[in-house]
């Protein structure tokens, strides 16, 4: 029995007998009105699913859309029996009566392949099943609703119309959304399809939305309207009977293409060009966008034929892959619409057809390829090859480099050795193929003159057939020479190596080259002169930081190694190495890792004596730390400038900030006659400065300077090029503002004191002329006339003689007060004590003198004090309207304290008079101090304090 | 006998000199104190021989000889100083004065040998 008998047989019979139980219960039912159309209806469409079903399942047994409807007629069947009037038969037909729209969908969605996409439509489909089942089972457990012929549910657990009308809605509307859920995803596919896949699908699609369109209008109306749902179902179910017929015509157009793409497979030539081949397969696949792959093993890529590689194939929407292998080979691959893919069995025939042809097209072009690479290898090939035979004819020949024959190819064939080669040559030549034909390789060298250019050849001769040999022959012209100027380079390398060999010892760099485990192989000359260590077999094997290190330096020499060993390519280090004898020198060593020339990992450590070095570096930093404290304790304004006069990254020193108010932050990168000069000077300071650097000698100037603040102050400032620090000034500047101040003032006190000298030599003069000297010509004219009149009247001449006597002792005490003025004889005679007591007596003011003076003063001291006291006193008389004045005079620590103090009215200016003045200059003169305090009404206190020279303090 | 205007600012020469002059032969007709009243009083009183002081305390000596010449006055000027005639150097020749005396060395006769 067939499988398709066996099909028909084991479901066409009970489905028959299905067929006639749903008539039955239909004819004969009691609760619903249509029930004689249903009795007709019911079984057809039933049997219509079945029976095309079967058809199906028959013809294409891989495709599951025949099993798929015979499972909806077979559940229509059941659906049906909610007609019965039995009351098992009629729960039955309720709780299932649902399932075959299930089904359909399921069918509907999983065409033309008879299998669903995927894992979401299979969950969409299984939820869909279970609505199916519940939508039937729900309401029935409350009864028949409002069927009141209906017989009584058999697993009815509450009788109540409402509540079963209220799941049934509930049941209807969730239908209703999985119903318009299922339409979406159909339009989408439809949407997503490919032309080829809307041919396939239209009809189907089409009947089959008609169908459920109709059932949904039925439902929807059954709500509202009895008959109208009854009219609607009516219409629905007879679409839906014709259903089937639309799937099984898509499945039986299928297997008609699969037999006529074979027919027209067989249509394409024998041997195919690829253009042909692709469009049989067009034909054959009614693909007309369909492209032929052809793979190439060589490219390992797919070529299209139009000589494009093509390195991935498509997958999936919008172009789909088909590969043609042959026993797990790669042939070909077909690019084509995805809706093939619903069509295996096609493409599997047309590609197996398709992978016959192209294997044996394939064997046939593999042969090709492989006569062609041989050729190409054998052209490739320098050597000159030669076929002679027994007699030394050429037989063939075959010359990479055509150059190197003695006549062109087609000349040479059928022609001797002897004709062409010169005897000696040609002698060896044959005495060789004989050797050749006995079996033995032959090899000779030999050298021809070809277009008046030595040339040098090997020929090798093997024996090829019975009575010939292959002979191949080499130009090693080239060779030779190679091999000259291999020759001669190995000689230079050679010299340069012994060069290398004696910089090496002869330079100041030492080398040293060790194991992996830091023991010595061998060092230079260098080290051997450093340390005085011979390199031999005392110390080849030695941990070269035993040798060479002191013991706190020779761990961190350990870690390098294990650094260099960890895979550090380069380690620089500057330690202390010591010879045996305990003489160090501070090496800056570099150690590397190196492969000697017997391929051994080695360390090698070159490294250079730095003792001097480091000892003047650290003279110089040391010269650099003198320098820098002397720059910041120098009273001296310092500045280093560039050439163009900006203050350099040096910047100032603190006397300068201090100066200035402009530190390193304010001053560097300025221009220093910006900075600091006064406008008024600025183009004089610029012209001397670059005067200065022109020539590179030092200036020296004084200007004003403006500070930060705004002070003017006077500066004598030199600048000066800084020796070896490239392009840069010292500017070194000196406030002398004071000085200066100080020098003016002793200039005007210079003047004070030669113009007093005058104005006291005119007072004197003028004191001599009018006082003393009138007397004394008066006194004169006096005696003369007593002289005339002594002989007339010696009386009036006594009188005369009289009056001359008293106006001589004017005289007298006139020129007496007048040398006291010019300087107190008491003074020099009896010292400064004597000589204050000589004022207070003569003072109009009462005086209270008090002295503590032991010894005798220096003359200028004891002088300036008197005066102090002198002029102090005749100001007092003047000025004062004093009643009293006290006199202190005292020495105090290596001065003369000289005050004069009285209670008058005060108000004293010292500026005003020219004596006060006087006696400044004369103390100050002595680096003395004269004070002048004065209040109006609080009396007038001079004093003044004189310095006395060391020798007499002591 | 020859008038004379004495000029000086001190009272004490004025006073010897013009006793000595006088005791000699002189009449004085006149004392003077300064320059300004000096230039006056030759004018009114028209001596024949003005002694002048070469130091006054307004206009000098050899001003007043000056200012006198040009006036038209015709008395003969000697002039007197209590310094030594060489501290003048060419200014008493050169002023219009017939000549000069010391003050100590004044007498009548050494006038009368000045104004001849």
């Amino acid at each position: 029995m067939t499988f398709a008998a066996r099909l028909w047989a084991g479901i066409g019979v009970p489905a028959l007998l299905m067929a006639a139980g749903s008539g039955v219960a239909a004819a004969t039912s009691g609760h619903d009105d249509q029930h004689v159309a249903l009795a007709v209806v019911s079984p057809i469409v039933g049997l219509s699913f079945v029976g095309a079903g079967l058809l199906g399942w028959t013809r294409s047994s891989e495709n599951g859309t025949g099993r798929l409807l015979v499972m909806v007629g077979l559940l229509w069947f059941v659906s049906a029996f909610w007609e019965a009037n039995d009351r098992a038969l009629f729960t039955l037909g309720s709780v299932f009566g649902s399932l075959f729209l299930a089904a359909f969908v399921h069918l509907v969605l999983a065409y033309p392949r008879g299998r669903l996409e995927s894992r979401m439509h299979g969950r969409l489909i299984g939820a869909l099943y279970g609505v199916a089942l519940a939508a039937g089972l729900m309401p029935t457990l409350f009864g028949e609703g409002s069927c009141t012929d209906c017989p009584d549910s058999a697993i009815t657990i509450v009788d109540s119309t409402s509540a079963y009308d209220a799941v049934q809605l509930v049941f209807t509307v969730i239908g209703l959304v999985v119903f318009l859920g299922v339409v979406a995803l159909l339009v989408r596919r439809w949407h997503r399809s490919t032309a080829a896949a809307r041919r396939l699908l239209a009809p189907v699609y089409l009947s089959g939305g008609v169908a459920l369109g109709l059932i949904g209008t039925s439902f929807a109306l059954d709500i509202g309207s009895d008959t109208a749902g009854g009219v609607a179902a009516a219409a629905a179910f007879t679409v839906f009977g014709l259903v089937p017929f639309f799937f099984v015509g898509g499945l039986l157009r299928m297997t008609l293409r699969r037999a006529q793409a074979t027919r027209l497979l067989l249509e394409v030539p024998d041997e195919p060009t690829a253009e042909e081949a692709q469009a049989g397969l067009r034909r054959a696949l009614g693909d007309p966008t369909l492209q032929l792959l052809t793979w190439v093993d060589e490219t390992q890529a797919y070529v299209d034929i139009e000589g494009n590689f093509v390195h991935t194939l498509p997958e999936g929407f919008p172009r789909a892959s088909t590969p043609i292998e042959y026993e797990g080979r790669r042939l070909a691959a077909i690019v084509h619409e995805p809706a093939l893919r619903h069509e295996p069995e096609l493409l599997a025939q047309v590609t197996a057809i398709a992978r016959v042809a192209l294997e044996k097209d394939r064997g046939l072009q593999a042969l090709r390829r492989a006569e062609a690479r041989t050729r190409a290898l054998l052209d490739a090939i320098p050597d000159l090859m030669f076929r002679i035979s027994r007699e030394g004819v050429y037989l063939d020949a075959n010359a990479g480099d055509a150059t190197a024959l003695v006549v062109p190819r087609e000349e040479l064939l059928g022609k001797n050795v002897r004709d062409y080669l010169p005897p000696n040559i040609a002698d060896s030549f044959m005495r060789s193929v004989e050797g050749a034909l006995r079996g033995n390789l032959q090899t000779f060298e030999y050298q021809l003159d070809l277009g008046g250019r030595k040339r040098d050849f090997e020929a090798r001769m093997v024996p090829a057939e019975e009575d010939e040999v292959v002979v191949i022959v080499r130009d090693f012209t080239t060779r030779l020479r190679l091999e000259a100027e291999l020759a001669s380079r190995l000689e230079e390398i050679q010299r340069a190596q012994e060069f290398t060999r004696r910089v090496v010892n002869a330079g100041p760099s030492l080398f040293l080259l060790v194991d992996t485990d830091g023991r010595i192989v061998r060092f230079n000359d260098t080290v051997e002169r450093m340390f005085g260590v011979r390199d031999d077999e005392r110390v080849r094997g030695l941990p070269w930081w035993d040798v060479f290190l002191p013991p706190e330096n020779r761990e961190a020499a350990q870690n390098h190694c294990a650094q260099l060993g960890s895979g550090t390519e380069q380690i620089q280090a500057e330690a202390e190495w010591q010879s045996p004898d305990g003489v160090r020198r501070v090496i800056d060593a570099t150690a590397i890792r190196v492969v000697d020339d017997e391929g051994n990992t080695r360390y090698l450590i070159c490294g250079q004596d730095v003792t001097e070095r480091i000892h003047q570096q650290e003279e110089l930093r040391a010269q650099r730390d003198f320098l820098s404290v002397i720059a910041r304790a120098t009273p001296s304004l310092l500045a280093v400038v560039e050439a163009d006069g900006t203050i350099a990254e040096e910047g100032v020193n603190p006397a300068f900030a201090a100066a200035t108010g402009y530190a390193d932050e304010h001053a560097i990168g300025r221009r220093f006659w910006n900075l600091v000069v006064a406008p008024e000077y600025v183009g004089e300071v610029q012209r001397h400065f670059k005067e200065s650097v022109a020539t590179r000698t030092p200036v020296e100037y004084e200007t004003t300077w403006i500070g930060h603040d705004g002070g003017r102050r006077l500066i004598a400032w030199t600048c000066r090029p800084i020796p070896l620090v490239g392009e840069k000034y010292l500017l070194s500047g000196l406030d002398v503002t004071q000085r200066k101040n100080q020098e003016a003032e002793l200039r005007a006190s210079r003047a004070r004191i030669v113009e007093a000298g005058d104005e006291e030599r005119c007072r004197l003069e003028r004191n001599l002329h009018d006082g003393a000297q009138q007397r004394l010509v008066a006194l004169s004219l006096t005696l003369r006339l007593a002289q005339f009149k002594a002989r007339t009247d010696p009386d009036a001449a006594e009188k005369l003689l009289e009056g001359a006597g008293e106006e001589l002792s004017h005289a007298l005490e006139e020129l007496r007060e007048l040398a006291r003025g010019i300087h107190p004889a008491v003074l020099s005679d009896r010292g400064l004590s004597a000589a204050l007591e000589t004022l207070a007596a003569r003072a109009p003011v009462p005086v209270d003198l008090s002295t503590q003076l032991d010894e005798r003063l220096p003359g200028p001291v004891e002088a300036a004090a008197y005066y102090v006291v002198s002029e102090a006193l005749t100001n007092v008389a003047k000025y004062a309207k004093a009643s009293s004045v006290r006199v202190n005079a005292a020495r105090q620590n290596g001065r003369v304290v000289v005050e004069v103090a009285d209670d008058g009215v005060g108000g004293a200016d010292p500026g005003r008079g020219s004596g006060l003045r006087g006696l400044i200059d004369r103390i100050e003169a002595l680096d003395g101090q004269l004070e002048v305090e004065s209040r109006t009404g609080g009396g007038t206190c001079v004093r003044a304090v004189i310095p006395l020279p060391e020798e007499v303090d002591a | 006998v020859p008038s004379v205007l004495i000029v000086d600012d001190h009272p004490s020469f004025r006073a010897s000199a013009a006793a000595l002059l006088e005791a000699e032969g002189y009449e004085v007709i006149g004392e003077a104190a300064d320059g300004e009243s000096a230039l006056e009083l030759a004018h009114r009183l028209r001596p024949d021989v003005v002694l002048l002081d070469v130091q006054l305390p307004d206009i000098d000596g050899f001003e007043v000889v000056r200012r006198l010449c040009a006036n038209g006055c015709t008395a003969r000027v000697v002039l007197v100083s209590s310094r030594d005639g060489s501290d003048f150097g060419p200014l008493v020749g050169q002023c219009g004065a017939v000549g000069f005396v010391p003050k100590s060395e004044l007498s009548g006769e050494a006038l009368a040998q000045l104004i001849g």
